[in-house]
């Protein structure tokens, strides 16, 4: 009897040994450790897409349900939300530009990240931390932790560097379609078996109470769910919510920080943009609305110019105005990242 | 005999600390719980190894063809108890847990592991029939106390997620009941219906500020033991069906979507007497069908080897 009392008194005390070696996260932190959470799955235990496959086949995707588009000039995709929510990361290439659309279920932000770092191509994964709520990805080069919303390296040897970001749109499928009937779109034949249709996350959308992780910092004036197109120049932000908008397109004109910008939004269609209002050449038109598929915008000179800033139509057609840093997330990811965030009133 | 307890202690050892090739959500309290009604004065103690693993994901009722994620939560689990008179009796029960969590990858396996004391419970029992009689109805009652950690943190101090701490963080209540009946016409025959209800309270103190609540959870066993002679060995072999409903978690009083379900596990299991006061115990756990809300890594099998001895009251001259 007690040789067995032995035993087990040494069997458990030889088997306290901790390990994780599922996150690559040793050394410094830009941002608060005690703010950072285990999200659940492990990391890419959510699993990033490789260039996935497009297809025009689209019955799977119905008029009302979210995508984020990117249109290079040329070519459009669209990447349903439906799919995002499943894999968080689509690492893709276009025309020879390597890319990832970098999503958070949870704070509702999609961003275009350049996979280009320090002149090496990378890949991005998902870390399984979460900051704030927001994906941590990492990348696959150097196994460097990134905040999406910070858009920088908060830890591991690219520390304090900032990623790339270019624009894309996130609207309706429905008015996406309309405005690129041409686009492709990431199918659900993904490799991986998962309910692409199927929310996983229940009301989370919807339900203001319904937050995963505790938030560092949270600013109350606006719903927690309220999604908003969030511009940021020189870390001064300001965010525009749908109601400043009509049910056609409406312009709005504004500063931030000096800059002069003009923000385009569609409330009917799900649609906020903005743009720098000065051309590169310096140029400044004066633009007004138009409702002409994806052309939203003219100017005196009679260009058009499509959301993605585009001249399609007009003189200066093949030119692009200088899109915002700026990409659409809940409020509450906004006014905890970014505390002196301005709500346009 | 010594040797038999050597070895089958061994056992348990070597499988707990070769583990990392193994995972599951949840320590298997009320799964295991509820000794059997033994002689007044006696004590019964049941040490169990019990290794859950869920590798199976599930959309609602269909399973996707899925292996990149496992879970497993290794348990070592000491149930003791007490029968005070020929009505009352009471068991504690304390576990050690080791959580495992593994991606699978294109760059490898990726394993997250903590290891801690779990939760414990104290189980009140009052048998409800009166000795001679062939149904034995005993019911339970009793706490489930917060011992384990909730807080773990990984290597870099990141605190890690509530299905991979050792403890729940919240005083829970059980409820228990065991009817066993032997078949007259086959006294070693025993038919039995076990039912656990566990209603779960609150961490108030999840990640600092987060009040998260396990799902409430039902679970009924019914089965049949036998006891059958080969070889001049004896074995109690049984088989039994077990049901087990689980509710939602709630964080901050909001639904986690996809969390709870129903299962149905088939559940063989083994014990070998080796003298009147002692005996091993195998048994097995495979899902017949499951119901999982969303989708979820669900129950792929799990298996327990455990030593039972009882030691009865000294008889006076």
């Amino acid at each position: 009897m007690k040789k067995l009392v032995v035993i087990i008194a040494l069997s458990l005390s030889t088997l306290g040994c901790d390990k994780d070696d599922g996150v690559e996260a040793e050394g410094n932190w830009l941002i608060p450790l005690g703010a950072i959470q285990d999200g659940g799955p492990g990391k890419d235990g959510i699993p990033a897409l490789e260039n996935p496959e497009k297809t025009s086949e689209t019955n799977f995707l119905v008029d009302s349900e979210l995508v984020i588009g990117y249109y290079d000039g040329n070519n459009a995709v669209a990447y349903p939300h439906q799919i995002l929510d499943w894999h968080e990361i689509i690492n893709d290439e276009l025309n020879g530009f390597p890319y990832a659309i970098v999503y958070c279920p949870l704070t509702g932000t999609g961003i275009g990240w350049d996979r280009t770092l320090n002149g090496n191509i990378t890949t991005f994964g998902v870390s399984g931390l979460l900051y704030n709520n927001n994906l941590i990805p990492y990348d696959r080069g150097t196994g460097s932790n990134w905040s999406q919303m910070r858009n920088d390296c908060v830890n591991g040897e690219l520390e304090g560097e900032e990623v790339v970001t270019f624009q894309v749109v996130e609207t309706t499928w429905g008015t996406w379609k309309s405005m690129y009937p041409d686009s492709k779109v990431v199918s659900q034949n993904t490799g991986f078996s998962r309910s692409y249709g199927v929310y996983p996350y229940g009301s989370y959308r919807t339900n203001n109470n319904l937050l995963t992780f505790p938030l560092t910092y949270e600013d109350n004036r606006l719903p927690r769910k309220d999604r908003v197109h969030g511009v940021i120049i020189n870390r001064n932000v300001k965010v525009y919510e749908f109601k400043s908008f009509d049910e056609s397109n409406k312009l709005i004109m504004d500063n931030i920080a000096g800059s002069d910008i003009i923000i385009v939004g569609n409330a009917t269609n799900n649609l906020i943009v903005s743009f720098y209002a000065a051309l590169p050449d310096g140029t400044t038109p004066e633009f007004s609305t138009i409702n002409e598929g994806r052309a939203i915008l003219q100017d005196e000179e009679n260009n058009k110019w499509d959301v993605f800033g585009y001249a399609v139509e007009g003189p200066r057609t093949g030119e692009r105005l200088v899109p915002t840093k700026s990409y659409m997330g809940y409020w509450f990811a906004w006014g905890t990242f970014y505390p002196s965030s301005v709500i346009y009133e | 005999m010594r040797r038999i307890v050597f070895f089958c202690v061994l056992f348990i050892i070597t499988n707990y600390s070769n583990g990392q090739t193994c995972c599951s959500g949840g320590v298997p309290l009320s799964g295991n719980i509820g000794l059997p009604v033994s002689e007044v004065g006696s004590w019964q103690m049941l040490l169990t190894y019990d290794i859950n693993t869920l590798r199976t994901l599930k959309s609602g009722e269909k399973t996707l063809n899925d292996r990149l994620r496992e879970r497993k939560t290794h348990s070592v689990l000491l149930e003791t108890g007490y029968t005070f008179t020929s009505k009352w009796s009471a068991d504690l029960f304390l576990s050690y847990i080791r959580q495992e969590r593994h991606i699978f990858t294109f760059s490898g396996k990726q394993s997250t592991i903590t290891n801690g004391v779990g939760d414990a419970v104290v189980l009140l029992k009052y048998k409800v029939t009166n000795e001679g009689s062939p149904l034995t109805w005993v019911i339970g009652a009793g706490p489930k106390i917060p011992l384990g950690k909730t807080d773990k943190t990984n290597n870099n101090g990141i605190s890690l997620s509530a299905d991979l701490q050792p403890g729940s963080g919240s005083w829970d209540g059980l409820l228990w009941s065991s009817f066993d009946y032997s078949l007259p016409s086959r006294k070693s025959m025993t038919l039995s219906v076990v039912s656990t209800w566990k209603v779960n309270g609150k961490n108030n103190d999840y990640l600092g500020s987060i009040v998260y609540k396990f799902g409430n959870e039902y679970q009924l066993v019914i089965g049949a033991a036998d006891r059958i002679v080969i070889n001049r060995m004896i074995i109690d072999p049984s088989l039994s069906l077990q049901y087990r409903r689980a509710g939602r978690d709630l964080n901050n009083d909001q639904e986690i979507n996809a969390t709870g379900g129903k299962w149905l596990f088939f559940r063989p299991a083994l014990s070998l007497p080796i003298r009147s006061a002692l005996s091993i115990n195998f048994s097995a756990s495979l899902p017949v069908y499951s119901f999982v809300n969303n989708t979820q890594l669900t129950p792929t099998n799990r298996f327990t080897a455990g030593i039972f001895f009882k030691i009865n009251k000294p008889q006076s001259l």
